[in-house]
């Protein structure tokens, strides 16, 4: 993500305050997004930040950053930090390591593969709700995994798969695969498999073509991946509630915010969790992207074919 | 000994042997290869021995299986019949990864994430190569491509013809007992061919390491080479040096390969000893050699190179009556395209010009104007 060659701020920029009216046409087109980005994302930050250094009257005389201290102090509300990390990591995690070799194998032609990856990516046109709601059913105490368990007399009473943190975890891992998969597949579709051929004529077996030649080239793409995942799993709300035990194991993050927002009209104080959770976002983009720029960064191509 | 232990064990006895070594091991021997796609036949009944420190091309037109051969003998594809041998060895079921061979692609295949110096390093790094030898080979293998100072840049910030270097330098340096190259020259521009092909040669003549290299260029086949396999629809068509398939080919496609580009249909009138008086269709009667399996009455083709067909003015001697139809210059010489009276286009090469629409003779010395077999 580097900025446009010409929106380098320094020297790049001189020349546009010096002849203002020649310099600006290129820029125009992207006036739209950027009012767009102005309107949509950074209005509603800075508004919200400083809503959250408003406190209500209540908490007014712990001065501005009351609210931050509020929730951190709440070993309850703390605990939603907790609760969302353990589902948006492992979440994550188990995306990446199913997506990664499906990516890898689909990545030439085979046939069906069009099949086989169109059905991967349908749990994105699904709906968190309607997913949901299949899930009730099919993971319920009379759904059909608990009948072919039963069936199969590897358990004695119905297993508990939903409205407890396994609910969640399931219909985040099933939602969010898609997009984990769709990035993955477009850097894997990249490899030139001229590199694998070279490594293996070179005396490395399968593990080290993967460690030395394959994760290396497709460590951009599994930033990328454990990125867009990790932000989409970390702001959970609707699953968390439908298919979780929202009042214990799986109150989120952004069930903490809707709560202190709609239940104790605290607007305040819930800007502060919103607050929160976007900090830890960035967190965890920044320590992934940090990651991927001590890989490498370039063509996933060798030489110049 | 499997081919694990032997990989292992030259990798550590290369320690005392420099890359300068000459070899007397390497002799391959290719028995029955054959691979198909789908319905198609890519390589059939492919036979060819190699002896050790030998250079031999495949040569021929793209799609003629060639870079077949070669990625079987890489072991990148399985054959469905065959067998190939070194120095003895069954190496057939034998994966590309323990077969020890060193190979440089067309496309170079450098890993782009790693610096020159890794690339090179990286097939000693397979075998376990102790880090201060491996980086003293590495070394070494650089020097011999001239190319010690990139150790640290990568790829993408190397010429083109620095990057064939360093993925010459990686297929040397872990001391194959073969070598194989797929076009390894073809993405670089004129000058720098020629330039690299002198550095192959030179690599060749100091190492001594058995080669085989593929190529759709005759020139580079030629010079390049012990022994060049004419390859066509998959299959082997003559094997020779390059005099041999320059000088004496069997088949008119080899003969249309190297430079005969004048090719008649025509039918064989007589055949005396080596002497066979031909006919093209439009009636032009040419006397020449005679190959194997031609017979008077039978369909055959008659083929000469521009170069020995000899061209004088109208009205100096018997000959072909023909006209020019243009006259390129090419440096040391004029290409004519010129139409005989009786139909049949002919190029020739001259030292002096012919004039546009200028008649003139045509002599074609009947010892370098061969009659092959039709294909």
């Amino acid at each position: 993500m580097q900025p446009a060659a010409g929106m380098r701020p320094g020297g790049d920029v001189a020349p546009v305050t010096r002849r203002a009216g020649l310099q600006w046409q290129p820029l125009l087109p992207l006036a739209p997004a950027f009012f767009v980005v102005l309107a949509l994302f950074v209005y509603p930050f800075i508004y919200g930040l400083q809503l959250s250094l408003s406190p209500l009257p209540a908490l007014a005389k712990g001065g501005p950053l009351a609210n931050y201290a509020a929730f951190f102090g709440d070993p309850r509300e703390r605990l939603s930090i907790w609760n969302t990390l353990r589902l948006a990591v492992p979440v994550t995690l188990l995306d990446l390591c199913i997506a990664l070799p499906l990516a890898y194998r689909l990545r030439r032609p085979l046939p069906g593969q069009r099949v086989i990856t169109g059905l991967l990516v349908i749990p994105m046109t699904l709906g968190t709700v309607l997913l949901a709601e299949g899930m009730i059913e099919f993971f319920g105490p009379a759904g059909w995994v608990n009948k072919t368990l039963l069936a199969l007399h590897l358990v004695k009473f119905p297993v508990q798969f939903v409205h407890n943190y396994t609910g969640v975890f399931l219909s985040l891992t099933i939602s969010d695969f898609p997009a984990v998969f769709l990035v993955l597949l477009g850097y894997a579709s990249g490899l030139d498999p001229r590199l694998e051929q070279a490594a293996r004529t070179l005396g490395a077996g399968w593990w080290q073509r993967l460690r030395r030649v394959i994760l290396p080239l497709l460590a951009p793409g599994i930033a990328a991946a454990a990125a867009l995942s990790f932000v989409a799993t970390f702001s959970v709300f609707p699953s968390a509630v439908l298919v979780g035990e929202p009042a214990g194991s799986t109150r989120v993050i952004a069930l903490a915010a809707w709560q202190a927002a709609y239940e104790q009209f605290d607007y305040p104080r819930a800007s502060a969790i919103a607050m929160v959770m976007a900090a830890i976002e960035m967190i965890f983009v920044a320590l992934v992207l940090a990651a991927r720029n001590r890989a490498y960064r370039g063509p996933t191509i060798g030489g110049r074919g | 000994m499997s081919a694990e232990t032997r990989v292992r064990a030259r990798g550590e006895d290369g320690a005392a042997g420099p890359l300068s070594r000459r070899r007397t091991v390497g002799r391959v021997e290719i028995r029955g290869l054959g691979k198909r796609f789908g319905d198609v036949a890519a390589l059939r009944a492919f036979d060819l021995d190699v002896h050790g420190g030998e250079f031999v091309s495949l040569l021929g037109p793209s799609g003629c299986g060639k870079s077949t051969a070669l990625n079987l003998l890489a072991g990148l594809l399985e054959p469905d019949a065959g067998q190939i041998l070194l120095d003895g060895e069954d190496l057939t079921p034998v994966p590309p990864e323990r077969r020890g061979f060193g190979v440089v692609f067309q496309s170079y295949a450098l890993f782009p994430h790693l610096t020159v110096g890794r690339n090179v390093a990286f097939g000693l790094e397979m075998m376990g190569t102790p880090p201060a030898e491996a980086a003293r080979r590495v070394r070494q293998a650089l020097a011999l491509v001239h190319l010690e100072e990139t150790a640290g840049r990568y790829p993408a910030q190397l010429s083109g013809g620095q990057q064939q270097r360093v993925a010459l330098a990686r297929a040397l340096v872990i001391e194959p007992r073969l070598l194989l190259m797929d076009e390894p020259l073809s993405n670089l521009d004129a000058k720098l061919r020629l330039e690299m092909r002198l550095e192959i040669r030179r690599l060749h003549q100091t190492l001594g390491l058995t080669t085989i290299y593929v190529t759709h260029d005759q020139e580079e086949a030629l010079s390049l080479s012990d022994r060049i396999g004419l390859m066509k629809d998959g299959m082997l068509r003559q094997v020779g040096t390059p005099e041999e398939v320059y000088l004496r080919p069997q088949s008119a496609f080899v003969a249309n390969f190297f430079g005969y580009r004048n090719l008649f249909r025509v039918r064989v009138d007589s055949v005396r000893g080596t002497r066979a008086e031909v006919a093209t269709a439009g009636g032009l009667r040419l006397a020449g050699t005679v190959r194997d399996g031609v017979a008077a009455g039978a369909e055959a083709v008659a083929a000469v190179r521009p170069e020995d067909v000899e061209v004088r003015p109208a009205g100096s001697g018997p000959g072909i009556p023909a006209k020019v139809e243009f006259a390129e210059f090419i440096g040391d010489a004029f290409e004519c395209s010129m139409v005989a009276d009786a139909g049949d286009p002919f190029v020739v090469r001259t030292p002096s010009r012919f004039e546009r629409g200028a008649s003139v003779i045509l002599n074609a010395d009947p010892e370098r104007l061969l009659v092959f077999p039709p294909e």
